[in-house]
């Protein structure tokens, strides 16, 4: 097979409870505490919960977006645009064809469940049905796009759950390397929503308080939202880019439709083919952003799933969750996003909140180390895992 | 894109909301918690399977355009009717939208590749461009590949209203498996396109010249048909089909297919005898086919499809040609030109249906199925223009 051609990344923006930009977002990492707290948006039993939920009201953020309806009764698309459109602006090429690859799983469904009971139970129709069509992933990919400057030329929805940002991203460098677009815009939306914060619940794997992933305690997840792109080509920048996607792998753990198998079998198999992709070894890594959740069953074989790729010490590793939430859909986006700051500001975020065992959990934020190589995982329901491989250029 | 080399060896679906059975492929205390979507996705992919002679994919790509709507439902109302209280989570389990891949994984213990996309009326040619660039990068040679959605109560009652821009999918059940080596019979994929905005359709049409083209917003059992040969009965076809789909939305695709074949010069069994009285045909193997040298070198397997031609050709010397519908068949075995004397027996089970059983030389059953004999309307037209 013919040498593949190199996937720049050339932009980036980022929505989350941690910030509202990457500068942001940076800052809020450097201080190093957790942002998650009880939701004020969302209409739910489950108030005490912590999230991390952008604080924002649908209605301030169609105004600062210029946007009007649909668009504007659709959470996840309206984080969405935000995120995307600091990416296109930000990126310092991105001509020809484009392809805007958006991962979510939510999709409307905070739209869908407040209109659902009106519409399909009192089959009165007094509410509006028309809210009804905007339920499906592929419109909020499809409302995003039409808001974005420039058009894109295809529209792509990956939908494996929490790995779907992780997906958007590895499809985009597939599609890039073919040849079937010039410029791709990729990661993930997603909204917070009674829906999935009650199915969550009923899976007894959201944490009462902050969550604390890699604490020996450790009780569950705290749910997040948020959206991240980032504008990746193959043609060289004139300025140099943020970073180049060396490696990306995905894999099926094959075990259950909801928890990780106790040998990581999918977790291992993602990251052994990024890893392979990149020509790197565990060893090269110099930092890891752990998917982390916080459950006591991903954290641990997630940390198994490394030891069974290297025969020395992990790399620094650390969680990112306790600022940002669990953004499933969006998490594979954001915390690549958040590896690129890591790369760039030679700096690890810390583990906040958990107390220190491991000397390679990184707890609090470090700075002044080069960091060369940063993977990223990503584990999804169904088991549907992805990692990524980011380097310094 | 133009793939290098990637083909469609064999598909099996249904396009409306029957629930066939998935006993003997998934635990029954298992597929209680199934919903009608996943035990359709499941039975015919196991026939996509067994059909094409892959039992182990690289990877598995689904497409989705509204999820798993049932259990959606099933959540939503729990969530409003008990406010919260006392929710079940099987129904959440089950509505992520890339259960049916997941599920599938786990069934058939595979741990490659695995995704689902979800785009509207083009979920299906998303999925297929993700295979497409997935086995050119050679990260998989083979892959099932299916669409899977469910027109639930809900969908229903929302189309009517629906938004202009959007598309409304029925019932769909597609499950096809995808190689990049050829296969008597497969049919291969020369051009796939999925976009947003103003396409170059007509420009792709004019280049690509098939002899026949298919609009429409769901073109999935088209597909399905002219991989099976059964779209279109002009014998000077099938050459090349172009599939156009152009929604509302903006969204678009178009996907071109050429269906292989195999040369009537290579026959791989003859018809030595038929007992119309006691409805069965007596089946000779030709070892020395081309066919064996190719599926596979040093291991000759007589492909699924061709097994499945055999027996509709059987039971259209008892019934008629055309009016023969294989309805099921499990491979119990594989068939090889060491035992080359195959008996194909149809034994009546009801009007116009009958169990059909293919056994070998050495009296073991390598085949069961059902066949519909149900003689056939006057065909319909298609939304068909050449």
């Amino acid at each position: 097979m013919s040498r593949r051609p190199p996937i720049y990344v050339t932009g980036m923006g980022i929505v989350s409870s941690a910030g509202h930009d990457p500068a942001s977002t940076l800052e809020a990492l450097m201080r190093g505490r957790p942002l998650t707290a009880p939701s004020r948006h969302v209409e739910t039993r489950l108030k005490t919960l912590p999230v991390g939920e952008v604080d924002m009201d649908n209605a301030t953020m169609a105004r600062l977006l210029g946007v009007e309806s649909p668009v504007t009764h659709l959470r996840t698309a309206l984080l969405g645009l935000w995120a995307a459109r600091q990416a296109v602006d930000s990126a310092s090429d991105s001509r020809g064809r484009t392809a805007f690859i958006n991962g979510t799983t939510v999709g409307g469904m905070d739209n869908t469940e407040r209109h659902f009971p009106v519409i399909y139970l009192d089959s009165t129709l007094a509410g509006d049905p028309r809210q009804m069509s905007y339920n499906d992933c592929g419109v909020v990919t499809r409302l995003i796009a039409r808001h974005l400057d420039h058009k894109p030329h295809m529209l792509m929805t990956p939908s494996t759950a929490c790995s779907s940002g992780a997906n958007a991203i590895a499809t985009g460098a597939r599609l890039l390397q073919a040849g079937v677009v010039d410029t791709v815009v990729a990661g993930g939306a997603e909204a917070l929503s009674r829906y999935h914060l009650n199915g969550f619940e009923t899976l007894r794997i959201l944490d009462r308080g902050t969550c604390r992933p890699f604490a020996a305690d450790r009780a569950g997840i705290n749910l997040g939202e948020g959206a991240a792109y980032l504008v990746m080509t193959t043609r060289r920048p004139s300025t140099r880019p943020l970073a180049v996607l060396e490696g990306w792998g995905n894999a099926c753990d094959a075990y259950h439709q909801t928890a990780t198998s106790a040998e990581a079998e999918g977790p291992v198999r993602a990251i052994r083919r990024a890893l392979d992709m990149a020509g790197l070894t565990l060893d090269d890594i110099s930092y890891i952003n752990m998917h982390g959740t916080g459950t006591p069953l991903n954290d641990s074989s997630e940390l198994t799933a490394l030891s069974r790729l290297t025969t020395g010490t992990l790399p620094p590793y650390s969680s990112t969750k306790m600022y940002t939430g669990h953004t499933t859909s969006a998490a594979g986006a954001i915390e690549a996003v958040i590896s690129i700051l890591a790369l760039n500001h030679d700096m690890m975020p810390g583990n906040a909140g958990t107390p220190g065992g491991d000397t390679q959990l990184v707890t609090r934020p470090v700075t002044g180390v080069r960091l060369n190589h940063v993977l990223s995982n990503s584990f999804g329901f169904g088991g549907n895992d992805t990692a990524l491989v980011f380097s310094r250029q | 894109m133009k793939p290098q080399s990637l083909y469609i060896l064999s598909a099996s679906g249904q396009w409306d909301n029957a629930v066939p059975s998935v006993r003997g492929i998934v635990a029954p205390a298992q597929s209680r918690r199934m919903g009608a979507l996943l035990k359709r996705a499941i039975h015919h992919s196991m026939q996509a399977l067994a059909t094409s002679g892959i039992g182990d994919p690289d990877g598995i790509i689904t497409a989705t355009a509204r999820g798993s709507m049932a259990d959606t439902e099933r959540f939503l109302t729990q969530l409003h009717l008990q406010q919260e209280e006392g929710l079940q989570p099987t129904p959440f389990m089950h509505s992520t939208h890339n259960t049916v891949s997941s599920q599938l994984a786990i069934l058939l213990g595979c741990h490659g590749y695995n995704a689902t996309w979800s785009d509207e009326g083009t979920s299906l040619a998303t999925a297929l461009l993700d295979a497409a660039s997935l086995v050119d990068s050679g990260e998989a040679d083979t892959l099932l590949v299916g669409q899977h959605d469910e027109f639930t109560p809900w969908t229903r009652l929302a189309a009517p209203h629906a938004d202009a821009d959007s598309d409304i999918t029925p019932d769909i059940t597609l499950a096809m498996v995808l190689s990049s080596r050829p296969a008597p019979g497969a049919t291969r994929i020369l051009r796939i396109d999925v976009g947003y905005g103003p396409d170059g359709i007509d420009g792709m049409l004019q280049e690509d010249a098939p002899s026949r083209i298919y609009k429409g917003h769901d073109l999935s059992a088209q597909m399905e048909r002219y991989i099976n040969g059964t779209l279109d009965t002009d014998p000077a076809l099938p050459a090349t089909a172009a599939f156009v789909s152009r929604h509302p939305s903006g969204r678009y695709s178009y996907l071109l297919l050429s269906r292989q074949v195999p040369k009537p010069a290579m026959p791989v069994y003859e018809v030595t005898g038929v007992d119309t009285v006691n409805a069965g045909c007596a089946i000779r193997l030709d070892a020395d086919s081309e066919l064996f040298k190719v599926h596979f070198p040093g291991n000759p397997i007589l492909p699924g499809a061709m097994l499945l031609q055999t027996i509709s050709h059987c039971a259209g010397l008892q019934w008629g040609a055309g009016d023969v519908k294989v309805k099921t068949l499990r491979f119990l075995q594989p068939v090889t030109p060491a035992h080359p004397y195959l008996t194909i027996a149809f034994q009546s089970a009801g009007p116009h249906d009958h169990r059909v059983t293919v056994s070998d030389c050495r009296g073991a059953v390598v085949a069961k199925g059902r066949i519909d004999t149900t003689p056939l309307p006057q065909p319909c037209s298609d939304s068909t223009q050449s």
